[in-house]
């Protein structure tokens, strides 16, 4: 049985919103409009008109219905971006399940193939070779314990999946990562969706590149820091540099450099997130040191995403 | 000459709402649109001479009427969307009046009376009030250019690519 009473998604309280918003404009507009006209006497004889008292009651009336209105669409839209909000961490949340169960559906395929190998050498008798191969296996499925470690002082646990996952992801095409993070850096006053979106296009970014080397030709270094004035993230891959004639375009929207799989937003959103936090984004490229990519965010913007997440609540 | 600007002020009106929402209509949409309107305004400006009703009703009126085509001839609006496309393509059209049309009035004394009556009035003050709308339309025009002809860029194998 359907019920009477209409439901409004997210998307029809936009719209409503805008309405509202717009529908009170257009009436004291055109209130105004008509006032000028009644008040300079270009409305004459011919046509009726309403009094300058009754117009301007309207408008007082219009005018109090604004301010009430004002308060409850603030309050709606306040509640639309916390929602929407948390739309987007349920979707980089996804996205991560999604790229984790990838890496297992990987390995799993891989393992089926290294197990019959395995059971190869066991059939000729050649159990040295076996063991040695299992070694080297077994090395190449875990992360290093060393990287653990530093993975585990971050207490973001979105960042924290996300340099997971690539290490998994670095470490199933024999590429090296290796990541630097600072014992005492907090990243608590940060959008998690701005982390993963600066981290994670600048890290896809890197293993494309690098994974067209010869393995062991390249490797991927990730910094995160801090000092009291500013947030430092780094990631720099060995092994590959952008060329001069480019590098003023590759932040550009739809500059891109991959083939038919390239949208070119990757660096263009870095940027704008970047540039939502005042904060500045460099790169250096050249044969000593690689690509580099060093984001510098002063520690005062950073706080202003705990600051709105207080202050939101409904009134 | 009066109908025709009437016609041209519709056309100009929604198209330019449209475009500022960044939808683009069909011929067909926009001949529906520019008639209905267009016939619709020149019958409730007329009403004036039969009916005892405040000046202005001609307005709401049109509002209303306005709403109900973007619902009937886009069918994929929903009546919020084309309550606010009205409102839109209306804000526009006040501000027009109030930029371009109030100043002229004041300063040359003008009443509603005596532009309805007199044609080359009637003409001037119905081309300046689609001034705006036309340049707004322009600057969405040029605007729709560029983004096509920026595309997009690949840069592959050394080459710039567009």
């Amino acid at each position: 049985m359907k019920s009477g009473v209409p439901k409004f998604s997210s998307g029809n309280k936009k719209e409503s919103i805008k309405v509202i918003f717009l529908a009170q404009t257009f009436l004291i507009m055109a209130v105004t409009f008509y006032l000028c006209l009644t008040k300079w006497g270009m409305i004459d004889g011919r046509y009726y008109t309403i009094g300058i008292d009754v117009m301007l009651v309207i408008l007082f009336i219009l005018s109090g219905l604004v301010g009430v209105g004002s308060i409850y669409l603030f309050n709606e839209m306040v509640y639309l971006i916390e929602i929407d909000k948390e739309h987007e961490i349920q979707k980089i949340q996804i996205m991560q399940m999604q790229e984790s169960n990838e890496l297992l559906r990987i390995q799993k395929h891989d393992f089926s193939n290294n197990l019959q190998v395995l059971w190869g050498l066991l059939s000729l008798g050649d159990v040295e070779k076996a063991k040695e191969y299992l070694n080297k296996y077994s090395d190449r499925l875990n992360i290093d314990e060393k990287e653990l470690i530093k993975l585990n002082r971050i207490s973001c646990t979105y960042l924290y999946t996300l340099l997971l996952n690539k290490a998994y992801k670095c470490k199933n095409k024999g590429i090296e990562i290796d990541y630097y993070i600072q014992p005492s850096v907090s990243l608590e006053g940060f959008n998690p969706i701005d982390i993963v979106n600066i981290l994670g296009n600048l890290l896809d970014n890197a293993i494309y590149e690098v994974e067209k080397l010869e393995i062991g030709c390249g490797s991927i270094i990730v910094d995160i820091c801090c000092d009291e004035k500013e947030y430092i993230f780094c990631v720099n891959n060995k092994g590959t540099i952008i060329p001069e004639e480019i590098m003023d375009e590759i932040f550009e929207k739809g500059f891109t450099t991959k083939d038919s799989e390239g949208e070119g937003l990757g660096l263009y959103n870095v940027k704008e997130t970047v540039k939502k936090y005042n904060g500045e984004i460099h790169v250096k490229s050249d044969a000593c040191i690689g690509t580099s990519f060093s984001i510098r965010i002063p520690r005062k913007m950073a706080g202003k995403d705990v600051l709105l997440k207080k202050t939101t609540g409904r009134i | 000459m009066k109908y025709l600007l009437y016609f041209l002020h519709s056309w100009l009106a929604f198209i330019t709402s449209l475009r500022f929402l960044c939808y683009r209509p069909t011929i067909r949409q926009q001949i529906s649109l520019t008639m209905i309107y267009g016939v619709g305004v020149i019958v409730l400006r007329g009403m004036y001479n039969f009916f005892k009703v405040p000046f202005g009703t001609h307005t709401i009126l049109l509002a209303i009427l306005s709403i109900v085509l973007f619902k009937i001839i886009f069918k994929e609006f929903n009546w919020q969307k084309s309550i606010y496309t009205a409102l839109i393509a209306f804000i526009i059209m006040l501000i027009v009046e109030a930029f371009a049309v109030l100043p002229i009035m004041k300063l040359f004394d003008l009443t509603v009376d005596k532009i309805e009556t007199d044609k080359v009035l009637n003409m001037y003050i119905g081309v300046l009030s689609n001034l705006l709308l036309i340049l707004i339309y322009i600057i969405s025009v040029i605007r729709d250019l560029n983004i096509r002809q920026r595309g997009f860029k690949r840069y592959h194998n050394g080459i710039n690519q567009q």
